[in-house]
């Protein structure tokens, strides 16, 4: 057993109108990645290729040491995964799921699942065709949850819910992770959903990972700084520094990689440096997605 | 089998025990017409017993495979511990038991009915069996195709073809000089032309089977 929960290198899919190009990430054991991108940007068709639903036309891929799709079987038993586009069945209820899972997978923890419907203020007598769709995403938690499953793969759960059904969603799966160190790759496209949850963080844009990195270090190393310019002085490019906004002396530099040194360099240009300000994870995926669709970062 | 599929199997057959039941219920009501009254209430019982299977056939491939898309619980489904092709071993299992088994009650009653009712020619016992062996031809293309294409349109195209096609036998076989001949008579013929139309049924069913196996086993993308 290797430290990888999940490892893609070099993983392509040739579709008519997208390509998924050259996906390589490393998910520890133990680790909550979080997979950012806009809707089309291949998080699903990544997600897909590693449950072993899509082959991939090229690269390799290993699910808890299984090759995929080859080894999808042995993999599935010990991946929990719930995908946006997934229902239940409409005409049943939940209890009847939960014995319909708890047949198929031995590792099923009848008295989890009882604490997970007690939490997750679920009625086990309800029909799928009666729950809002905050429950009916908590009913396919729940039914993965109880599994004990080594590896969560969670596909934009929270798309589609209102605030406040997200919100609960997100909390009851942030107390049930917090009681055990699982693995999990959480795709969203909502940066404040997976800020709170994930530890690492991935930005996949039209097809492309563009950026894999622990969470800290995103926000530790991301700063916009408001600057002061003398008259008539033009703000010089120092290394690193992107995206620089602004008209005549004021002007805000964004710097994907803020350190000791940054500070000295900007004095050096002859700015007054006004403010530094941490950004947060949305505007460091949009600054990371518009910046490399215009080449300025590689 | 493996367990896995055994429970998908059994999932579709909970799902479906009600309309099942129904249908066995419709087809029952259908052959009490065919066995009591007159020439209008046999016409009126076999035209419904027609209906029942056939609406039977239908019922099941949308409830268990269409919507199984539509609905959106084929990704519920693949999230299990199973390969595309175990899925379509559990879809074809539990698809052919489920229509199979009524289809051979409903059969065999009618079989029973002609050799019973005293005016009807014991000689439709074979041209019977042939018209119940084209539906279930007409049931396995429709789930084949249903299955392969995963398409709600091309699933109506099948059903219709499938019709057309079950009208153009109905036809054409009832139309052979030495069936229709033997269809009036007392005698249950097993001639050469009935005997080839039942092999080339029963053979028509296990290519079916094959190409959807086979089809299934190239797709590369399965949701």
């Amino acid at each position: 057993m290797n430290g990888s929960a999940v490892s893609l290198a070099g993983v392509g899919k040739d579709y008519k109108h997208f390509t998924l190009d050259d996906i390589s990430f490393e998910l520890p054991q133990g680790s909550i990645m979080g997979f950012i991108g806009a809707n089309g940007a291949g998080k699903s068709t990544t997600i897909r290729i590693v449950m072993g639903l899509i082959h991939q036309d090229r690269g390799a891929v290993r699910v808890l040491d299984n090759p995929m799709p080859a080894g999808q079987v042995a993999a599935k038993r010990e991946i929990g995964y719930v995908s946006d586009d997934m229902r239940l069945y409409a005409s049943e209820t939940i209890a009847w799921h939960m014995s319909f899972i708890a047949s198929i997978f031995p590792s099923w923890d009848a008295d989890y699942a009882r604490e997970l419907v007690r939490r997750f203020d679920l009625t086990p007598e309800q029909r799928i065709k009666g729950l809002s769709h905050g429950q009916r995403v908590k009913a396919a938690l729940l039914l993965v949850l109880a599994r004990r499953p080594r590896l969560l793969v969670l596909d934009e759960p929270t798309t589609g819910l209102d605030p406040i059904a997200r919100q609960e969603v997100l909390g009851a799966l942030i107390e049930v992770l917090a009681d055990e160190r699982r693995t999990v790759l959480f795709s969203s496209q909502n940066t404040m959903d997976v800020e709170q949850i994930s530890d690492r963080i991935t930005f996949i844009d039209r097809g492309r990972i563009v950026a894999s990195d622990d969470k800290e270090n995103y926000l530790d190393r991301w700063r916009r700084v408001r600057l002061e310019l003398p008259e008539g002085a033009v703000l010089t490019q120092i290394p690193g520094m992107l995206d620089v906004r602004g008209s005549g002396r004021l002007n805000v530099a964004t710097i994907p990689d803020f350190g000791e040194t940054t500070l000295p360099l900007l004095q050096a240009t002859g700015a007054t440096v006004l403010a530094i300000e941490p950004m947060t994870l949305e505007e460091i995926f949009l600054s990371t997605v518009k910046n490399r669709r215009e080449g300025l970062l590689v | 089998m493996n367990a896995v599929v055994r429970t998908l199997v059994l999932k579709d057959w909970h799902l479906l025990r009600w309309p099942i039941v129904f249908y066995i219920l419709a087809s029952g009501v259908a052959l009490a017409l065919c066995g009591t009254g007159g020439t209008f209430s046999f016409y009126a019982g076999a035209i419904l017993l027609i209906t029942v299977v056939i609406s039977m056939a239908i019922h099941i491939v949308m409830a268990t495979i269409a919507n199984e898309r539509t609905e959106k619980t084929l990704p519920f489904v693949m999230s299990l511990p199973i390969t595309a092709m175990d899925y379509t071993t559990a879809k074809l299992v539990a698809n052919g038991t489920l229509f199979l088994i009524p289809w051979a009650v409903i059969s065999g009653a009618a079989l029973l009915l002609i050799a019973a009712r005293p005016e009807l020619p014991d000689g439709l016992i074979p041209w019977t069996c042939a018209v119940m062996l084209e539906m279930a031809i007409s049931y396995f293309f429709l789930m084949g195709i249903s299955i392969v294409s995963e398409s709600l349109p091309w699933t109506i195209v099948a059903m219709v073809l499938g019709n057309l096609g079950f009208q153009a036998f109905l036809y054409y076989s009832s139309n052979i000089p030495s069936v229709a001949h033997a269809m009036k008579g007392e005698a249950v013929v097993w001639n050469g032309e009935i005997s080839t139309i039942l092999l080339l049924e029963i053979v028509a069913i296990v290519v079916i089977i094959g190409l959807t196996f086979w089809a299934q086993s190239r797709k590369r993308d399965f949701i």
